[in-house]
């Protein structure tokens, strides 16, 4: 049943658009939850929420606007961030909750234009269009390039942002590139799962890869497989069971993180127990 | 300088007693329009708009709560909806379950429109998919979309016509008037749509949403439809496969979607079967500012859905 | 040739002079131990060298070059280990990655000029375990690797032993002194320990505030009105900061 279904162009534009989707958020997504930044990723999404209310209520590509605010909240933030010296934490909230706040508003006064909404919250990943996944296709290849070009760079900058200042690394300019690859690859997976489930995507596979205990080359890989793994038996359990797409990958990728996480902690257990009787005898 | 000066003074000395005279002399003016002020109609979302708008003509005041173009089915009123459902003499609901919130409105006088239709043939209407699930809309499990059906709309306007007489009796052949000019449009209206779909190859059609059930009911029809009774919600991938293989079997290849809904799902649809297409057939929950504006009213957009079934239907 | 030249340099932070009208210079392949208690503006001194704080006046120059016109190779010549640095346990990166942060521009030699630092600092073994498993000594040692797998031709190492055992402390002046002698990197490195400076430094500069002391080291050590006096000025600091926890 799931490779007859491989025949429907549809099923197969969501497989391609959702395991690129895989891809950019986790790759995204290490940096930003080894920056304690997990909740960056929502708070860029909601602030899209307002940008897409936006060009909801005035006619413009609703993605482009999304897009737009999104870059400028981010920047938003950052600066109020070093000029104000605001935690993170809190900077986030206000970005999160005033993107939210401005697409509530938007639509409370245009009485609802609920016909696409829903679309956006929960995303579609089932509708993607030939034209949807090119255009994915060509952000996910420009994203990637440029990560594994300034790679190194961007995990200085992870690992400690003032020697990377003091070894001579224009430090500002990679933060706010870094910024705005984010919001382009918020904006593309919200499209697929709703910007209620973006950051999901963005730190539950990156957390699970963390439990490995590997380099970052290697935690990087993992965490991609993993997000690809989640996405590709979501989206079939989703239509073997005839759920919710976005949901069930979301969940897929929780219970990989589960699995692994009692995994690990069995196998502690056992390396103890294995000390204790090495020690005994 | 000075005279700037002296001409800003005189402009706030001006504005505040401009003012206070507006007061004065506005009271008598407000009080006289009280005595002879129109009844206010409010009726919840387009269709019945335009139908309260024709049977009342210029005698009463109508508006509408959902707004121009705006989908109805999960709306909700603001506060401020509430506060006029309830200051309106009428309130003029499609009812059948579509107006989950008209209860909590507590209005004067509620026009429901489809009080006293029989939804008798509810078990043998074939519309929509079994595995979607109809979920009932709150309405004992009857579909809402009764204007879609002329005849249907014409137990409406009698409806409205009815409740009008009895709130504003002074008026009645008034309204007896306008109601018997529509029903005679809805009744030619009929005879059209008759004799468009008079010769045709198929009688199966797949509209976006459940809401052709009794459309199709009056014309023979079988309407199919990728939505329950609501145009919204998140679709499983497995309705698409349906769909599809639907279509297929009925060797359909023209998918109806709506016009204030995104065409994506029907787009998809339609690009997994031979010479898909899409066409507009709407349900006529609401007509954007635009359309009316150009004059466009529910018997253009019920001429125009038929133009694009005869496509679908394949009929000469 | 002198790798680096202080001339009259002044940082105040809000209103406070931390560093008051200092002037020194260091010769090629000098280690110059850098005392003084604390709050004595001794990585305040450093973040000026570093182009961190640029808001300060006088001039430094490094490579005969002033800092102030940002010139990234001046810096791309700079190692720095900074004071207490500790790494993040749980961070994903192997040694071998970490050490590998501190190359520029990568090419083919990248892999060897990192084998060779690891080995210098004797952790080629561990290469490609994960950092955070590491003892606090042993990272140390990885950011020393770090700082010198570009070659640079000056190090500044701010209190880099705080918190290592006493062997680890041993082993980190040896390879420092190798480094010195077999790769000919200048050394400033701010300390505590003032035998450490006597044993391994060629030159002490003595600072609080301004400038104490500067010279060789024998010149300080060997001088009891000297040593008596910085002890001194260190017990002050230091009742002062112990009056001050207890305040609080
Ligand atoms: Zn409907």
């Amino acid at each position: 049943m799931i490779l007859e279904v491989l025949e429907f162009g549809f099923m197969q534009r969501a497989l391609i658009a959702g395991i690129s989707v895989a891809i950019t958020s986790s790759v995204i997504g290490l940096f930003l939850v080894l920056r304690r930044n997990s909740l960056f990723g929502d708070a860029l999404s909601h602030a899209a929420f307002g940008g897409i209310a936006i060009g909801l209520a005035t006619n413009i590509y609703p993605l482009w606007t999304g897009l737009t605010l999104s870059i400028l909240g981010a920047v938003g933030i950052t600066k109020l961030r070093q000029y104000a010296k605001i935690p993170a934490d809190a900077t986030v909230a206000i970005l999160l909750s005033s993107g939210l706040a401005l697409g509530i508003l938007l639509i409370s006064l245009s009485g609802g234009f609920t016909l696409d909404l829903f679309s956006f919250l929960f995303g579609s990943i089932m509708l993607v269009s030939v034209e949807d996944t090119l255009a994915i296709l060509a952000m996910t290849g420009i994203i990637l390039s440029i990560i594994i070009l300034l790679y190194r760079q961007l995990m200085y900058i992870t690992f400690d942002e003032e020697q990377a200042r003091v070894s001579g690394l224009p430090i500002s300019k990679l933060n706010y590139l870094f910024i705005i690859l984010a919001s382009v690859a918020v904006i593309v997976s919200m499209r697929l799962v709703g910007i209620l489930l973006v950051s999901s995507l963005l730190v539950i596979p990156n957390v699970t890869a963390l439990l490995f205990n590997k380099g970052f080359k290697k935690t990087a890989l993992i965490s991609v497989s993993l997000s690809i793994f989640s996405v590709v038996i979501g989206i079939a359990i989703s239509y073997a069971a005839n759920l919710a797409p976005a949901g069930t990958i979301v969940l897929v990728s929780t219970a990989v993180f589960l699995t692994v996480l009692a995994a690990r902690h069995y196998s502690k257990k056992k390396q103890i127990v294995k000390k204790l009787e090495e020690a005994r005898s | 300088m000075n005279q700037s000066r002296v001409a800003l003074a005189a402009i706030a000395t001006l504005i505040p007693l401009a003012m206070i005279t507006t007061v004065y002399t506005g009271r008598p003016a407000l009080q006289d329009r009280e005595e002879q002020e129109k009844i206010t109609v409010v009726a919840s979302f387009y269709p019945l708009y335009e139908f309260a708008s024709r049977v009342v003509g210029d005698r009463a005041e109508v508006s509408s709560l959902v707004p121009a173009g705006v989908e109805p089915h999960d709306w909700e009123p603001t506060a401020e909806d509430v506060s006029r459902g309830r200051a309106a003499d009428v309130l003029v609901i499609n009812g059948a379950g579509f107006e989950r919130w008209a209860d909590d409105m507590q209005a004067k006088v509620v026009a429901n429109t489809s009080e006293g239709i029989e939804f008798n043939y509810r078990e043998e209407n074939e519309a929509g998919d079994d595995e979607q699930g109809h979920e009932d809309a709150g309405g004992g499990g009857v579909n809402p979309h009764i204007w879609l059906d002329p005849m249907l709309a014409k137990h409406q306007i009698d409806k409205i016509r009815d409740v009008m007489a009895s709130s504003d009796p002074a008026n009645t052949d008034y309204y007896n008037q306008n109601a018997d000019r529509f029903t005679a449009e809805l009744d030619s209206l009929d005879a059209f749509i008759r004799s468009e779909l008079a010769d045709c190859n198929k009688s199966d059609f797949i509209a976006f949403h459940d809401a052709f059930t009794h459309f199709s009911e009056r014309y023979g029809l079988r309407q199919h439809s990728i939505h329950g009774v609501s145009p919204e919600g998140e679709i499983l991938p497995q309705t698409i496969q349906q769909i599809i293989e639907l279509a297929n079997g009925f060797g359909i290849n023209i998918i109806y979607s709506e016009d204030l809904i995104d065409s994506r799902l029907a787009d998809t649809i339609a690009n997994e079967i031979p010479n898909g297409k899409v066409l507009v057939l709407s349900p006529i929950e609401g007509i954007g500012n635009e359309e009316q504006a150009a004059g466009i009213r529910y018997i253009d957009k019920m001429k125009q859905n038929i133009a694009n079934l005869k496509e679908g239907l394949e009929c000469r | 040739m002198q790798i680096v030249e202080i001339d009259r340099l002044s940082y105040a932070y809000s209103g406070n002079l931390v560093l008051d009208n200092i002037s020194f210079t260091i010769d090629e392949g000098d280690i110059l131990g850098i005392i003084g208690p604390n709050g004595a503006g001794k990585t305040t001194l450093f973040s000026c060298m570093l182009g961190l704080l640029d808001d300060y006046t006088g001039t430094i120059k490094i490579l005969g070059e002033d800092i102030k016109k940002k010139n990234n190779k001046v810096f791309k010549s700079i190692g720095y280990i900074q004071q207490k640095k500790t790494i993040e346990q749980n961070f994903p990166a192997t040694v071998e990655e970490i050490v590998s942060l501190g190359i520029t521009i990568t090419d083919k030699t990248s892999k060897e000029k990192i084998a060779l630092a690891l080995e210098t600092v004797g952790l080629l073994a561990q290469k490609d375990r994960r950092v955070g498993e590491l003892s606090g000594g042993q990272q140390q040692r990885v950011l020393i690797a770090k700082a010198m797998v570009n070659n640079p031709k000056l190090l500044i190492l701010d209190e880099p032993v705080t918190g290592i055992d006493l062997e680890m402390q041993n082993k980190f002046y040896s390879l420092l002194e190798k480094l010195n002698q077999e790769n000919k990197i200048t050394i400033i490195w701010a300390s505590h320990d003032l035998d450490a400076v006597n044993r391994f430094a060629t030159s002490v500069a003595c600072i609080n505030r301004s400038m104490f002391f500067h010279g060789k080291t024998y010149e300080f050590f060997e001088n009891p009105d000297l040593l008596k006096a910085y002890s001194e000025s260190s017990m002050q600091a230091h009742m002062h900061l112990h009056n001050h926890t207890h305040r609080g």
